[in-house]
């Protein structure tokens, strides 16, 4: 019989630093995970507060279906810290067990298939009414002018919030998510923090101001009136806490998958074509962007007293951080893992929603935003390129994303008048 | 009267997370319930075998489980 070895050794032994802030490009970062998954598919990194790094689809899925039993989600962040500066845990995406079983309970039934396809037609009306709004000109701000403001004007109708406030929203949501690009990390840290306070005031007022209006048919009024957890409607805190994880996952999220895939799909242009060759092809095309494109990253902390993760076990308290793309391009699954192929047989289910507990709650939503996006992009743009000389950049972090994606385009008519 | 033997698709409610994989994959199987979550159909049985393993193998929880029965 062995003892257990002391955790700085075993640390020790698996010592491999990982940056998940690090200014790579989505490209190079992934590059640099598929190195990891072939020599140390775990390891641990000893940057910042130090974290356990899982590379391969086996282990990160295996870890995530645990959740509730031998892993918890608290906290999400790789070193421990809140990048909402509270100190309790976030609902619903840090709360396990019964109490987050009652969250997914108000939440599911809000963004199930059935509760989502009746905007589908207001979906379309606005994905179009952005296309007009620059398909004369024959280029765009993609992410500023579609991948944005789609998806963002979605969240803002069914949240039942002015539409007026979506750009400055959106604005807070992405500093409060990726920070600021300042001169000195200290200003960096200070415009971040400012973005919190400004946001959460903003979200304060609503509730405040919700909380006195009549009821409106809207997932804000059902969150005050309707929900209930405990048997207590919820409080201010509760209301805030969901809204804000809400809103920060439905706008961040779908807009990186729009800019990533238009920026893949410029790489491959006959792969737009493709995409609609037929209609069986466009939903498997779009779960096979969705691998591609995956944005999030998450944490898991060991509850038991030890989990194996791959060859190593790790004792209690130990956190194992993981971007969901390592999973999604793992090469025991996907074969030319970073190649788009559209008909791949049998594929592997990709990670982007994540799994077990805590699945993305709008992942319906999500999927009947991209199929709408493409749909209506391709019937208005049959072909696009990059602006040579205005290329994107990516952000890492805890949600990846693509900025300055200008496409130019043969100019086409508008549909709605100015 | 046919004695070849038919599928019998379970899926446990316990794994579901509601992916919504199942339905979109085989429609004729599978049907959301209010909260998004994959229920069997009636018409489970007969539906063609290569679309159940579809659905199966697609299910991101390892919740569907397919196996063959000889009717009683």
């Amino acid at each position: 019989m062995t003892s257990a070895p002391d955790l700085s050794e075993l640390r020790d032994s698996y010592r491999r630093d990982y940056d998940p802030y690090s200014t790579a490009s989505i490209a190079d970062h992934l590059a640099e995970l598929a190195e990891r998954r072939q020599k140390c598919p775990v390891s641990y990194s000893a940057r910042g507060n130090g974290c356990w790094v899982a590379t391969t689809y086996d282990d990160i899925s295996s870890v995530l279906r645990r959740n509730n039993s031998g892993f918890v989600s608290y906290p999400l962040d790789p070193d421990a810290a809140n990048p909402q500066g509270k100190k309790d845990k976030m609902i619903p995406i840090e709360l396990d067990g019964a109490l987050h079983r009652q969250y997914r309970e108000i939440l599911e039934p809000l963004f199930s298939p059935k509760a989502i396809r009746p905007l589908e037609p207001e979906l379309r009306a606005a994905a179009n009414r952005m296309i007009d709004g620059f398909i004369e000109r024959g280029r765009c701000d993609f992410v500023r002018e579609f991948a944005m403001p789609f998806p963002g004007a979605t969240m803002m109708t069914i949240m039942g919030w002015p539409m007026a406030d979506l750009e400055m929203l959106s604005g807070l949501a992405s500093a409060v998510l990726h920070g600021v690009v300042a001169p000195t990390p200290e200003e960096a840290m200070a415009a971040r923090l400012d973005a919190q306070v400004q946001l959460g005031g903003w979200l304060h007022a609503l509730i405040a101001e919700r909380r006195e209006a009549p009821p409106r048919n809207d997932l804000t009024s059902h969150l005050i009136d309707e929900a209930q957890v405990d048997g207590q409607n919820l409080d201010n805190d509760q209301l805030f806490d969901l809204l804000l994880n809400m809103l920060l996952a439905g706008l961040d999220t779908v807009q990186s998958v729009l800019a990533q895939c238009m920026v893949i799909l410029a790489a491959h242009p006959e792969k737009w074509t493709e995409m609609f060759a037929d209609p069986a092809t466009l939903k498997p095309a779009i779960q096979e962007l969705l691998r591609l494109t995956g944005p999030t990253a998450l944490t898991r902390t060991v509850d038991d007293e030890s989990a194996v993760v791959g060859e190593v076990t790790l004792p209690k308290g130990e956190r194992v951080h993981f971007p969901i793309g390592a999973a999604n391009r793992d090469p025991a699954y996907y074969p030319n893992p970073d190649e788009p192929v559209f008909d791949r047989e049998h594929p592997k289910p990709h990670l982007s929603f994540g799994l077990g507990p805590h699945r993305c709650v709008g992942s319906h939503l999500a999927q009947i935003e991209l199929q709408i996006a493409f749909e209506e992009l391709h019937r208005r743009i049959p072909t696009f390129a990059l602006d040579p000389d205005n290329p994107p950049h990516d952000h890492l972090g805890l949600v990846w994303g693509t900025e300055n994606v200008h496409l130019v385009f043969p100019p086409g008519q508008r549909e709605t008048a100015e | 009267m046919t004695t070849s033997p038919s599928p019998v698709v379970v899926l446990d409610r316990s794994l579901c997370t509601g992916h919504g994989l199942c339905y979109a994959t085989a429609p004729e199987a599978f049907e959301p319930d209010d909260r998004g979550y994959g229920v069997v159909t009636a018409r489970a049985a007969e539906t063609d075998a290569a679309e159940l393993d579809a659905a199966a193998s697609g299910c991101p929880e390892q919740a569907i489980t397919i196996r063959m029965e000889n009717p009683a």
